[in-house]
């Protein structure tokens, strides 16, 4: 007897340091926390459009001893655990042992940042060796065993590295762990911070980046618009508590939305190009796993990163699984105000999903106002549409380089 | 023991766990004061790193401040 997953808490790291509840009034006006990002690092800074959380302090949320070991995508992960921890009617102080209760989490890059400073200190400052604690902060189980350490999850602590599909494939082997009964909740979810000297030039280099300076950088990323010229890359961190239905309901917990279905798959074409066809079968096993028709899914959030060859094949593979009824299907990426999360953006789009289901209203892309036609064939919700619809399930989408398709089924908890 | 090594001990704590200086004496536990194995041979580095001198490394398990600081005074300047 396959069990039910139910969502009972969600949190997230706010670019502009507010609320959740702020950071998804603003992505539903489609407001853009993209702004222009300089590094001043040697030997030859580079500014791009980007979304820095420059007001994230970890040492001040949750105290220096804790920070101590602690990489800033790890600490930006504890903050999102946290928040959706307490949401989910737990206490964060409550370190007891909890054997039925464990951690999920993706993240692309992990500790990259610690690795980079270790680097730099040897080729330029002449260091012969690095911080012992470089290797436990580096780790990409790093933020991983932090959750678990700080709320005592006992049952398990498993981390995915799958490029743009982490957080995705976390959350939906997270849900697969309590669906068929090997853990009572998980925490789950993803963090990465990409602003990395080293990581923003390779982006740079492969000439993916959109462009822009400090007056139109909030309008630098533009899923699929004819004028799109790239991705924006973001830091943050979003964790959902995902729980069986039964052991939510005994406890009173307040139950946000259902995780009905999730699809992974591997187009095992090409390292960078997406292929429609492995999309397509992604998005059909989320929803034979969910049991749920085609027509009943009202909303996608699609992975939409505004890249020129991502944004068609997706919604060539919405148009197949959808056919006669895409025309219809609410679609948007909200990659356009909160920037490319790389492992985390699955988390933070899976919470927008959830919110939207719970909300009854759908966020736009934002700065989509000519339609690329290759990307024709589906509903876009612009910013100033009717976006108010009461959805039964809604999809959110993730598609990896390296070919790891990963998609998510969401339904009303009503 | 010198009041160097343990003025630097007590800056270091402050600065990296945000321990107030008067609460690192030489008897304080080192488990008390929440520095574990991996936090003393990172306590060495910084040392090493302040004083641009290399410390072997710890052989016997120090409880005390004053433990791990016999460890680390030998190699420190006295002045």
């Amino acid at each position: 007897m396959k069990r039910r997953v139910a969502i009972t808490g969600v949190g997230l790291v706010d670019p502009l340091g507010n609320s959740i509840g702020s950071f998804f009034d603003r992505t539903i006006r489609g407001e853009s926390s993209i702004r222009h990002y300089s590094t001043n690092d040697i030997p030859v800074p580079i500014s791009i459009p980007a979304v820095y959380c420059a007001s994230f302090n970890g040492d001040e949320i949750l105290g220096k001893p804790r920070t101590i070991s602690m990489d800033k995508f790890s600490q930006m992960g504890l903050v999102a655990a946290f928040d959706a921890w307490t949401n989910a009617g737990f206490d964060i102080n409550d370190r007891s042992h909890k054997p039925d209760i464990g951690v999920s989490w993706g993240t692309a890059l992990g500790g990259t940042r610690i690795y980079e400073h270790g680097l730099k200190e040897m080729w330029l400052n002449g260091r012969e060796r690095l911080p012992p604690l470089s290797v436990v902060m580096g780790m990409n189980n790093a933020c991983s065993s932090h959750i678990a350490i700080q709320l005592g999850l006992g049952n398990s602590s498993l981390s995915y590295t799958v490029a743009c599909s982490s957080a995705s494939a976390a959350i939906g082997e997270a849900y697969r762990r309590i669906r068929d009964g090997e853990a009572n909740a998980i925490v789950a979810g993803g963090s990465d911070t990409p602003l990395i000297y080293g990581v923003i030039r390779a982006w740079d280099g492969m000439r993916v980046l959109s462009p822009g300076d400090e007056e139109t950088s909030p309008n630098a990323c533009c899923p699929f618009d004819k004028s799109r010229s790239g991705l924006v890359l973001g830091e943050g961190a979003a964790a959902l508590i995902l729980e069986d239905w039964e052991h939510a309901v005994a406890r009173n917990a307040p139950i946000i939305a259902e995780l009905a279905g999730y699809g992974a798959n591997c187009d095992h074409t090409n390292l960078v190009k997406p292929d429609p066809n492995g999309q397509i079968a992604a998005i059909s096993l989320a929803l034979n796993d969910a049991g749920i028709a085609p027509k009943d899914i009202g909303y996608i959030n699609a992975h939409g990163t505004a890249t020129v060859e991502g944004d068609p094949s997706e919604v060539e593979a919405l148009r197949t699984v959808f056919g006669d009824r895409a025309k219809d299907l609410a679609v948007s990426s909200t990659k356009s105000t909160h920037g490319h999360l790389m492992g985390a953006s699955g988390a933070i789009e899976a919470v927008i999903t959830i919110l939207s289901i719970k909300n009854g209203i759908v966020p736009p892309t934002a700065n989509l106002k000519d339609i690329d036609p290759a990307c024709e064939g589906v509903r876009h919700i612009k910013v100033g549409d009717n976006n108010k619809l009461n959805l039964k399930a809604a999809i959110s989408n993730s598609f990896a380089f390296g070919g790891s398709n990963a998609v998510l089924v969401f339904k009303s908890a009503n | 023991m010198s009041n160097i090594a343990l003025e630097t001990m007590q800056e270091l704590l402050h600065e990296r766990l945000g321990i107030e200086k008067d609460k690192v004496t030489l008897d304080s536990s080192l488990e008390d004061l929440g520095i574990d194995s991996l936090m003393q041979i990172e306590l060495l580095f910084d040392f090493e790193d302040k004083y641009k001198v290399k410390i072997p490394d710890i052989s016997e398990k120090p409880t005390t401040i004053r433990e791990l600081l016999a460890v680390i005074e030998p190699f420190i300047p006295k002045s």
